[in-house]
């Protein structure tokens, strides 16, 4: 073999090596994306499960409970209870811009909420109507997420958006 | 036959006396009555000096001897002797009694200084000498009056010389005494020798005579200066003995006598039956004491009933006296006579009926629940009526010596029953009492129907159970029972007609709360005398609420 075809073979195996560096590394970006994206979403969740939970247990109506015999929610503490849950959370993150929709079902019976949450969110019962049969809260939260190497490929999606509920058993 | 020669011993002593008083009496004047024959000057109990009077040593020559306290040597020829001057205004002076003649020897002298002697007796100047005789000489006594004067009485007199314009030399009294015997005296009462016993207040005349008697005097219960004879009443004498000497004197001796009065008091007696008076009514069989006791009683008797001599003072027991009227009676005197009695009358009397009166077999009292039915049942002795009484009037009236009514339909209160038995003797009753009461009930309430497991670690209320009790006999006692759902009982004691318990009280904050489940809760309600009532039971629930997430 020439001198020449090594030469020219030796240039086309290093833009194909730098071609497939650059393609793995794209590879790698996307990967930390999708990491990325999929670490908010858990992360998300478990702060709306967790601000859930705390509404649903600190706004049970206790005096309902002795006087009636079964329980339901004080809906402002409930929401409030909630609300200041994801609040800490976000603070402690330094997360801004993200949205809360917090719903409260008071009554022993439970009840549902046309529309809540609005879209599907995974772990969720459905879009659009939640109902439960028991006292609950429901916690809709979207929190922004930053690309890594995605946003480069046109794909916009910034945000996750999560559905927690909790209830008290009768 | 004792007593009387007590008084007689008595009466003696009481003449001894009387006689040894009597003679310091007829003794105690002053100066002493004048011997019988010479009393010279210088015996001075005797003589009174009064004035300027002196003794001198007087030279004198005349018949006269010396007294024996001074030889006695004669003075014929002249001697010298201690003699009184009684000098102008002055005199000496003397007492006599029973006297049948009297008269001084003073001395007549040739000295200028000499005056006249003014010799008094029995008041009257017997004699009235100058006793200067000019030219006389050598002094000489003589005798003035002479012949000596004759006592006009054989009564006491006082005597007297008085020196008037000169002195008077005076030496000796010359007396004879009345021939007489010694006096007698006799002195009787209500006209006896006595003693004399009288009741009191007494009433007795003393009599008495004398012989031969220059004076008396009175000694004893009575005193002073007696004539010789004479009568002495006395009336309303209190009681005691009383004691009459009557002292007659001459020169020649003294005579003394007594009579004695007795003065009983009253006698009074007192008789009494268990120290009452009475009339005294006892009961079969009695049994009681007899007392008596009297003052100023010699003798008792006894009267009546009470038997037996008895003395002035005393008792007598009697017993197992049966029905009767009995009268004790005392009599007592005094020595003269005079006697008082007092009686107690004792009624002994059937004894007092007996009567036992029970409802349902006891005596009560008895406690029923409304509506109420019993039987009073009574029986007695030694009644010979009955009668019953109700606080309802439910029974009442006469009824029979023992028997039986039944009594219904008695709604709630308190009933007395009482029977009435009578006799002679009085009245006994016997009472029973029914309480007739609602019956025994209660109930048990919970404050929470549903609580909230360890609801106070909440701030949330635990358990509080309520109940009360009425019916039945208070005080109550309340034994509650709390169930947990574990299904072992825990007990509460509690009183009162209205109860809780609290988890304070139950010492347990989450009292009721602790455990999940139903919890059940009844009380057991038990009155004084031992009813009991089981309360209805009260549920709860105790549940916890989780709180669990959604998917």
């Amino acid at each position: 073999m020439s001198r020449g075809m090594m030469h020219d073979k030796k240039a086309q195996s290093a833009v194909w090596g730098l071609l497939t560096i650059l393609i793995l590394l794209a590879i790698a970006g996307g990967l930390v994306d999708i990491y990325r994206l999929y670490t908010a979403r858990n992360w998300a969740y478990a702060v709306a499960q967790e601000a859930a939970l705390s509404g649903a247990s600190r706004g049970r109506d206790w005096n309902k409970a002795t006087s009636a015999g079964s329980v339901s929610l004080v809906s402002a503490t409930a929401q409030s209870t909630a609300e200041g849950v994801v609040k800490t959370e976000m603070t402690t993150r330094g997360i801004q811009g993200y949205s809360l929709d917090v719903r409260v079902l008071p009554d022993p019976t439970g009840g549902s909420v046309p529309n809540y949450p609005p879209r599907p969110v995974r772990l969720g019962e459905s879009r659009g109507y939640w109902s439960a049969n028991e006292p609950a809260v429901g916690v809709y939260l979207t929190v922004p997420v930053s690309w890594l190497l995605l946003d480069t490929l046109g794909i916009t999606p910034q945000s996750v958006a999560v559905f927690a509920s909790a209830g008290v058993a009768q | 036959m004792t007593f009387h020669l007590k008084r007689y011993l008595l009466a003696g002593l009481l003449a001894f006396i009387t006689a040894l008083v009597s003679t310091q009496v007829v003794l105690a004047i002053a100066p002493d009555y004048l011997k019988n024959g010479r009393t010279y000057d210088q015996e001075s109990t005797y003589i009174q000096w009064n004035g300027s009077v002196s003794y001198i040593n007087l030279y004198h020559r005349d018949g006269t001897s010396l007294p024996p306290s001074e030889g006695g040597g004669s003075c014929g020829s002249g001697c010298t002797e201690q003699v009184t001057r009684i000098q102008n205004g002055s005199s000496v002076s003397g007492n006599f009694t029973f006297l049948n003649t009297f008269n001084v020897q003073v001395a007549t002298t040739g000295d200028g200084g000499a005056g006249t002697a003014i010799i008094r007796a029995c008041g009257q100047v017997i004699a009235s000498q100058n006793l200067y005789l000019s030219g006389g000489g050598t002094p000489g006594f003589n005798n003035y009056p002479n012949p000596a004067w004759s006592v006009p009485t054989s009564g006491d007199c006082t005597w007297s010389i008085t020196a008037s314009g000169g002195y008077v030399d005076f030496r000796a009294v010359t007396t004879s005494y009345r021939s007489a015997p010694a006096p007698t005296v006799d002195i009787k009462i209500n006209n006896t020798q006595g003693p004399l016993s009288q009741s009191a207040p007494g009433g007795y005349t003393l009599t008495w005579t004398s012989t031969n008697a220059a004076s008396c005097s009175a000694l004893g219960n009575w005193s002073g200066a007696q004539s010789t004879s004479g009568t002495q009443t006395y009336s309303s004498v209190a009681s005691g003995t009383y004691t009459y000497t009557l002292t007659c004197t001459n020169p020649s001796g003294s005579a003394s006598d007594s009579v004695t009065a007795y003065v009983y008091a009253a006698p009074t007696v007192d008789v009494k039956v268990n120290n009452l008076d009475g009339p005294l009514s006892l009961l079969e069989p009695a049994t009681f004491t007899a007392t008596w006791s009297s003052t100023n009683a010699s003798t008792c008797q006894a009267e009546g009933n009470l038997s037996g001599p008895i003395a002035t003072g005393g008792s007598q027991s009697l017993s197992n006296v049966l029905q009767g009227t009995y009268t004790y009676t005392v009599r007592c005197f005094n020595p003269v006579g005079a006697q008082a009695v007092d009686s107690v009358q004792v009624s002994v009397k059937p004894p007092l009926p007996t009567v036992d009166l029970k409802v349902n077999g006891v005596d009560g009292p008895l406690t029923l629940e409304a509506t109420a039915a019993y039987t009073l049942s009574w029986t007695s002795q030694s009644a010979t009526n009955c009668s019953a009484a109700s606080s309802n009037a439910g029974w009442s009236g006469t009824v029979s010596l023992s028997g039986s009514q039944a009594i219904n339909n008695i709604p709630m209160g308190t009933f007395t029953y009482t029977l009435i038995c009578t006799n002679v003797s009085g009245n006994t009753s016997d009472t029973v009492t029914v309480y007739v009461v609602a019956p025994l009930t209660g109930s048990t309430s919970a404050t929470y129907v549903r609580l909230v497991w360890f609801a106070a670690n909440l701030g949330l209320p635990a358990q509080t159970l309520n109940g009360m009790v009425s019916g039945g006999i208070p005080p109550y006692s309340i034994s509650l029972h709390v169930r947990p759902p574990s299904g072992t009982d825990v007990l509460f004691s509690r009183s009162g007609s209205t109860w809780s318990v609290t988890p304070t009280s139950a010492g347990d904050i989450n009292f009721g709360s602790t455990v999940q489940g139903t919890w059940t809760a009844w009380a057991v309600l038990t009155d004084s005398i031992g009813r009991t009532y089981n309360t209805n039971s009260v549920i709860w629930e105790v549940a916890w609420f989780p709180v669990h997430g959604r998917p």
